[in-house]
């Protein structure tokens, strides 16, 4: 049996073998990538970089998402029920500059935690989106919430949740008001 | 010029000599992929835990961040230029750090470098978990989980993590980064 050696028996040594060759070689490889531009330039160079997230572009379509539903609607407490959902068109990227989340109940008194509204892209909130406790904004005057990116197929959903005594204080006919405004632009 | 020498398996990345060579099996597979990874003599294993665990209560107690209900919380973990992340692994735990089944959180990291993602969307953390509740029919994953291809980080070093946590509750978790930085002197290398 061959007799380890003292010092590959710790794991590292100091001289370079043919794996560290290897991954010298793939990390010269990317930083020649990098140097001449980066991975998007090489790999697709017809890509946009114009930002079209941030400045609607001429050839972008706008979409105002707007849901309503009654309180009556809201069927149990604490549960999490959808005001307004829907997808991304497929072959498009989007933009959400604004939202507006409302309540139109005269009784509805806003950061009481009655209700608590949430945008939702898929499986994950939208950050500082999660648990809005205000009425934000107006379909006049919509919430600008700094560019959230949605991509192609992706589901926006936006929730809204009631407690059991905001259940009984407001009223079964008032309406809750959800939109969503941005745009969506050809990937 | 650099003479490359000839190198038997360190394997200080998985510290596991068990695994047989079964091509139906993932993690032997892909521990092949690794194969550069675990013979080379110039990268060492680290670990980077997100988030970090921080003193709280002035200082007194050392615990971890937890993520808030129904938010993404996002973090900067910065590494050795030009590393390779290479595993994952998440724990999920109660407040009085019992681990428990996770079921909570979506991950996304993103290379701050090229700016892609490492997922086409949010993941389900609970894919890189190694931990079963006792009696559940599904086999516990091999610690940690391997990556397909290891992801070379270029600089600035930058990966962004997000947590989202999809409950009511605050979310105690810690996502474990399993990288294989260089440790190479100045100049030994171009």
């Amino acid at each position: 049996m061959k007799p380890l050696d003292p010092v590959l028996a710790q794991g590292y040594r100091n001289a370079p073998n043919a794996a560290d060759k290897i991954l010298f070689n793939e990390i010269e490889l990317y930083s020649t990538i990098k140097d001449i531009g980066g991975i998007h330039k090489v790999c697709c160079p017809n890509l946009r970089r114009d930002q079209p997230w941030l400045n609607m572009p001429g050839d972008a379509k706008r979409f105002q998402w707007i849901g309503q539903i009654q309180v009556s609607q809201i069927t149990a407490a604490n549960t999490d029920t959808i005001v307004l959902q829907r997808q991304v068109d497929y072959g498009y990227d989007g933009s959400i500059a604004s939202i507006v989340c409302r309540c139109f109940d005269p009784a509805f008194i806003d950061g009481s935690g009655m209700l608590q509204w949430r945008l939702q892209v898929n499986t994950y909130w939208v950050p500082d989106c999660g648990q809005i406790i205000t009425s934000l904004g107006s379909l006049s005057t919509p919430f600008e919430v700094g560019f959230v990116r949605v991509q192609s197929g992706q589901l926006v959903t936006f929730y809204v949740n009631a407690t059991a005594s905001a259940l009984g204080i407001l009223s079964p006919t008032s309406y809750i008001q959800c939109a969503l405004i941005g745009w969506e632009y050809a990937r | 010029m650099i003479e490359y020498e000839q190198d038997t398996i360190a394997d200080a990345f998985t510290l596991n000599t068990g695994f047989r060579n079964n091509p139906y099996n993932y993690y032997t597979v892909a521990l092949k992929q690794i194969r550069a990874l675990r013979e080379c003599s110039l990268f060492r294993c680290k670990l980077f835990p997100v988030p970090e665990p921080m003193p709280i209560n002035g200082g007194g107690v050392e615990t971890f961040q937890t993520v808030a209900a129904y938010s993404t919380a996002r973090y900067t973990v910065r590494l050795i230029p030009n590393s390779y992340v290479w595993g994952l692994a998440y724990v999920e735990m109660q407040t009085n750090f019992t681990q428990t089944l996770g079921r909570s959180a979506t991950i996304q990291i993103t290379d701050a470098c090229t700016g892609l993602d490492f997922f086409d969307d949010f993941l389900i953390a609970s894919a890189f978990e190694f931990f079963r509740t006792t009696g559940s029919s599904y086999p516990p994953n091999p610690f940690p989980s391997i990556l397909i291809q290891p992801k070379l980080i270029q600089d600035p070093g930058l990966l962004n993590v997000q947590v989202s946590n999809r409950v009511s509750g605050p979310l105690l978790c810690q996502l474990v980064l399993f990288v294989a930085e260089p440790a190479i002197r100045e100049g030994m290398v171009k």
